[in-house]
């Protein structure tokens, strides 16, 4: 059973360290959202890099009251991994709307205390034309201009030109704004409440090409049927948590246009 | 002097009314983040509900979405680990019924970790549509995993 060394708290979140974190350089964030491509992006990446549990993030008042067991050992419902350049935070449980301000706070807060140089997010963007696509639409959006350097690796990728943003990828990316932190959202086209493996190896991809971190995600496509299964019921919760975050003002034009 | 006391009383007084609307509009946050909770405690209930269910039955109820594409409805709906020859799918006036059996090696592998017992023997979702449409010219593929059933909605 893993004993915490270190504890801080930032807005209300507690980060124990149960391990030494290291000096990664990118921060990758992977909470449940759009078909669940950042959770399973995230989960990939910590599998497939064997990336160890560094820090377990809890909270007394904006968490429901969930552990998770694994192997026998217990720990909170949001942690992060690490490994030389790559830390991975993922959630297991979907965060509703009002507490997204003060996680997406303490994220960018804790990254910048850890020295860490990118927060990279990656998530879904719903998109009726999935149904259509082999491989789904990569997009990008960047919080300042060096983040935006490091998006110079994914050649086949856009920027979407005009939308809104909804949920914890946009109250990170506005945090990091503020706070500036480079923050780099990668987006993939994705079914909106249906978990998208396919979606999230692409998503694992532009971070591998971003990092130079070399990850295969032939396991990810291979295991896809079993991911949809496993995360099935974690789609349900989100989907409801969604709806109640106003995300369906993301299928609207913005007032301003050009 | 008179002049300057009545300026401090007005300034005190204002800065106590700032207070006290700053605490209104803390108190009202606190109200709607109680409401939104409350809302999401009733939602997580009614999962539990279906859950337990599942859990008893071993039928699980497939994730779908359904996109509006003008002439007609196109529903896709997730069914990781279903049987190809088991799936069946039944489409009425308003609504489509949906069934298939879970590959037993795929639920295995799925919730094979578990501290407690997962059933997933079969899928069955009845999915209500959002208007009455022509069920004979229904038309479905499969494509990974996903059924793609493309229903055409009814004329006039």
């Amino acid at each position: 059973m893993p004993h915490p060394v270190f504890e801080e708290e930032f807005h209300g979140f507690t980060f124990t360290e149960v391990s030494d974190l290291g000096r990664p350089r990118y921060l990758v964030v992977g909470v449940p959202d759009v078909g669940l491509v950042g959770s399973i992006a995230a989960s990939h990446l910590v599998r497939a890099l064997g990336l160890e549990y560094r820090v377990g993030v809890d909270s007394y008042t904006a968490l429901p009251p969930v552990l998770v067991i694994d192997k026998g050992n217990v720990m909170p419902p949001i942690r992060v991994y690490s490994k030389g350049d790559i830390a991975v935070l993922l959630s297991e449980i979907p965060l509703i709307p009002p507490v997204l301000p003060s996680f997406s706070a303490a994220i960018v807060e804790y990254a910048r205390s850890r020295g860490i140089e990118y927060i990279i997010s990656a998530t879904g963007i719903g998109n009726p034309q999935r149904i259509q696509e082999e491989k789904p639409a990569l997009y990008w959006l960047a919080s300042d201009r060096e983040a935006a350097l490091l998006a110079g690796s994914l050649r086949d990728a856009k920027i979407p030109q005009q939308g809104i943003l909804v949920g914890a990828y946009a109250m990170i990316l506005k945090e990091a704004v503020r706070k500036r932190v480079h923050n780099l959202v990668i987006l993939v086209d994705a079914y909106i409440d249906l978990p998208d493996p396919e979606a999230a190896a692409r998503a694992v991809e532009a971070i591998s090409s971003i990092t130079g971190v070399k990850v295969n995600v032939e396991e990810l496509l291979k295991e896809a049927e079993l991911i949809r299964l496993r995360t099935k019921e974690l789609m349900k919760e989100t989907k409801s948590a969604l709806a109640r975050l106003g995300k369906g003002l993301e299928y609207r034009a913005p007032v301003l246009y050009t | 002097m008179s002049y300057s006391w009545e300026w401090e009383r007005r300034r005190l007084l204002g800065s106590m009314r700032r207070m006290l609307e700053s605490f209104e509009r803390a108190l009202s946050e606190m109200e709607e983040i109680a409401s939104l909770m409350a809302e999401w405690e009733e939602e997580v209930e009614r999962l539990l509900d279906s859950r337990l269910k599942s859990l008893t039955t071993g039928e699980l109820e497939p994730l779908y979405t359904i996109y509006d594409v003008g002439g007609e409805y196109l529903l896709v709906v997730d069914l990781p680990g279903a049987a190809e020859d088991s799936i069946e799918v039944y489409v009425v006036e308003d609504r489509v019924v949906v069934e298939a059996e879970v590959k037993r090696e795929i639920a295995g592998a799925a919730f094979g970790g578990e501290f407690y017992r997962v059933s997933a023997r079969r899928y069955r979702g009845e999915i209500a549509l959002p208007e009455p449409v022509e069920p004979r010219g229904v038309r479905v593929e499969r494509r990974g995993g996903r059924l793609i059933v493309r229903i055409p909605k009814k004329l006039g």
